[in-house]
């Protein structure tokens, strides 16, 4: 029985009906309920539905054998997984944002709110540009506003949200989208299931 | 005879065990002081999995540090030695564990090398690193790879050495499409895009691994170490059945490790238990000539993969109105098995101590005495 972890919500629902497609069905994970674990043991898959953030904590622990997760958190917080496979879901990108009228004139160190304060912590080290991060856990967008930031580190899908609070892209950080990650154990030990669900989803999502 | 397992936990048990097995193939067991001169670790910390260090200041106002690595004291300590050094040990090493935020003890067994490391003593490394890992458990797997290796197959795809952190970091994750996007933005030739995408795909048994790496475009100097790492291989197998894979996400730091390096996994144990590598150029580092290789089994989480050992039940004596009989009565019954002596309440009934088992045969005691137990007897 393979263990796969995936992010609730839109993302886990895309990669879920990609797995159902490459022959990892388990129609119940969409009925609407509030079970965590579901199971389909004729397909020899069991998924957990847990917060985005947390995939890669399930994996990397060997809580799950594999699962879906979006690039940005495995930027943030560097598990020590395989990184098998780019889906190509969930595409958005990983941004400097600010006021539209924003100049960094260098005079002091730069505050910068963030969700994700490593990886901006290194993109800013990167040019040796000093900043203060102010850790948020949501509504990144109102900070430079209300004069909490000079800038904000976030992810940017369609730009809507910044657009409709008078913010915009200053820099591109990198792309970000969903990968098919597997703890480093489970691999040796269960790599021809892994591969053949690799397989499944490369059969599914050609280049 | 006692038997002494039973006063140890699981890793004291392992441990020991390890121990045994190294000190068959001639390792001596070493002791290395729990604190060393933190500078040590200062002038090393690439080596270390993790640069924080808990330190202190000792009575001279000198500064030191709860060892968070065996190997680095092993080989500063036994510098004056007639080579080879060949030492085991059981040791606590103190430093974070990845993904945690505080320190803990962490239990190691290992053995460290030092002297020449040509094929017989290769070989003799890996073999016992698969004895290790089958003394813990018959579901492992043994990964290796070797640095000089990848650093050939690198110079083979004509990658600058400014980038080999950036490479080696999506070797270690198997990160093919990111390795794609390096590959084509630096213009590598197709023949040097194969051969990287064969370093992230190859993992399986060594000598297949190195047949599919063997037809790619290599160095002459990676062409003779795929040769050596093949005869290695061999005469492994001449002498033991395990399966011995080779993978490119096993790696290590190329400042400190410069030829095989080991990963060991037990299936229900997430992380690998055990790990290590040949280092000759800490050696250089730390003043000292010749070659050095090692590895360690980490014991933390052994319990993770073991079945729970079940306590084994006292006999219960209760002293009643003579202690002292039941004291010595106590005493001769020890042969079976532990024994428990417990005053025996107002009102409570003498043959109400619980049955027991022993030699496969439920017992009693009944007025001090032991007897086969019977139907309604309480049994604990």
């Amino acid at each position: 029985m393979l263990r796969i972890a995936l992010p609730k919500g839109r993302l886990g629902e895309k990669a879920y009906h990609v797995l159902a497609e490459a022959g990892y069905p388990c129609p119940e994970l969409l009925e609407d309920n509030r079970k965590l674990i579901f199971e389909n043991t004729d397909a020899g898959i069991q998924y957990f539905l847990v917060k985005p953030s947390d995939v890669s904590v399930y994996v990397e622990h060997g809580a799950a054998d594999a699962g879906i997760v979006g690039k940005d958190i495995l930027l943030e917080y560097e598990p020590d997984i395989y990184e098998l496979f780019d889906l190509r879901m969930g595409k958005c990108r990983m941004c400097v944002a600010g006021p539209g009228r924003f100049r960094d004139r260098h005079t002091r160190a730069l505050r910068v709110a963030t969700k994700f304060p490593h990886i901006a912590g290194r993109y800013f080290d990167a040019q040796s540009r000093e900043i203060e991060i102010i850790h948020l856990n949501g509504s990144i967008e109102l900070a430079p506003l209300v004069g909490l930031s000079d800038v904000i580190v976030d992810i940017v899908e369609t730009g809507t949200t910044l657009r409709e609070n008078g913010l915009s892209v200053l820099e591109e950080i990198v792309p970000i989208s969903a990968r098919f990650i597997a703890n480093k154990a489970s691999f040796k030990f269960k790599g021809a299931e892994i591969r053949r669900i690799l397989d499944g989803l490369k059969a599914c999502l050609p280049e | 005879m006692t038997d002494l397992t039973s006063g140890m936990r699981t890793d004291e048990m392992l441990s020991a065990r390890l121990r045994a097995l190294y000190v068959n193939y001639g390792y001596r067991i070493y002791k290395v002081n729990r604190f060393e001169a933190y500078d040590l670790y200062v002038q090393n910390k690439n080596f270390l999995t993790d640069e924080r260090i808990l330190t202190f200041t000792d009575l001279n106002g000198r500064l030191k540090a709860l060892k968070p690595d065996i190997t680095l004291s092993v080989v500063r300590n036994t510098r004056d030695e007639t080579l080879p050094v060949r030492v085991c040990y059981s040791e606590s090493a103190y430093r974070v564990p990845r993904g945690e935020d505080g320190f803990h003890e962490i239990m190691q067994t290992g053995i460290e090398y030092i002297g020449t490391c040509d094929t017989a003593v290769l070989a003799e490394i890996i073999l016992l690193a698969e004895k290790s890992l089958q003394t813990i458990s018959e579901r492992y797997a043994l990964d290796i790879s070797h640095m000089g290796l990848v650093s050939e197959l690198l110079r083979s795809c004509r990658i600058p050495e400014e980038d080999y952190q950036e490479v080696l970091d999506m070797l270690r994750r198997k990160d093919r499409h990111g390795i794609r996007a390096y590959a084509q933005t630096k213009g590598l030739e197709e023949m040097e895009q194969e051969l990287l995408d064969r370093m992230i795909v190859v993992s399986g048994p060594i000598v297949s691994a190195l047949e599919c790496l063997s037809q790619c475009r290599i160095t002459d100097a990676g062409k003779k170490i795929i040769s050596e790492l093949k005869d290695i291989a061999e005469i492994v197998e001449q002498v033991w059945q395990g399966t011995l894979n080779l993978d490119f996400s096993v790696l290590s730091d190329m400042r400190y490790y410069n030829g095989l390096t080991l990963s060991g996994f037990i299936e229900g144990i997430p992380v690998p238990v055990l790990s290590g590598g040949q280092y000759d150029p800490l050696l250089t580092r730390l003043g000292r000539d010749g070659q050095g290789i090692g590895f360690a089994v980490y014991l933390n989480q052994i319990d993770r993969c073991m079945p729970e050992r079940a306590d084994a039940e006292p006999l219960v004596i209760h002293t009643g109105k003579d202690p002292k009989t039941a004291f010595i009565e106590a005493e001769k019954k020890r042969v079976y098995g532990p024994v428990v002596l417990m005053p025996l309440g107002e009102g409570e009934a003498q043959h109400s101590a619980p049955a027991f088992q022993t030699n496969g045969q439920m017992q009693t005691v009944q007025n001090q005495e032991l007897k086969q137990a019977e139907k309604g007897d309480t049994v604990c």
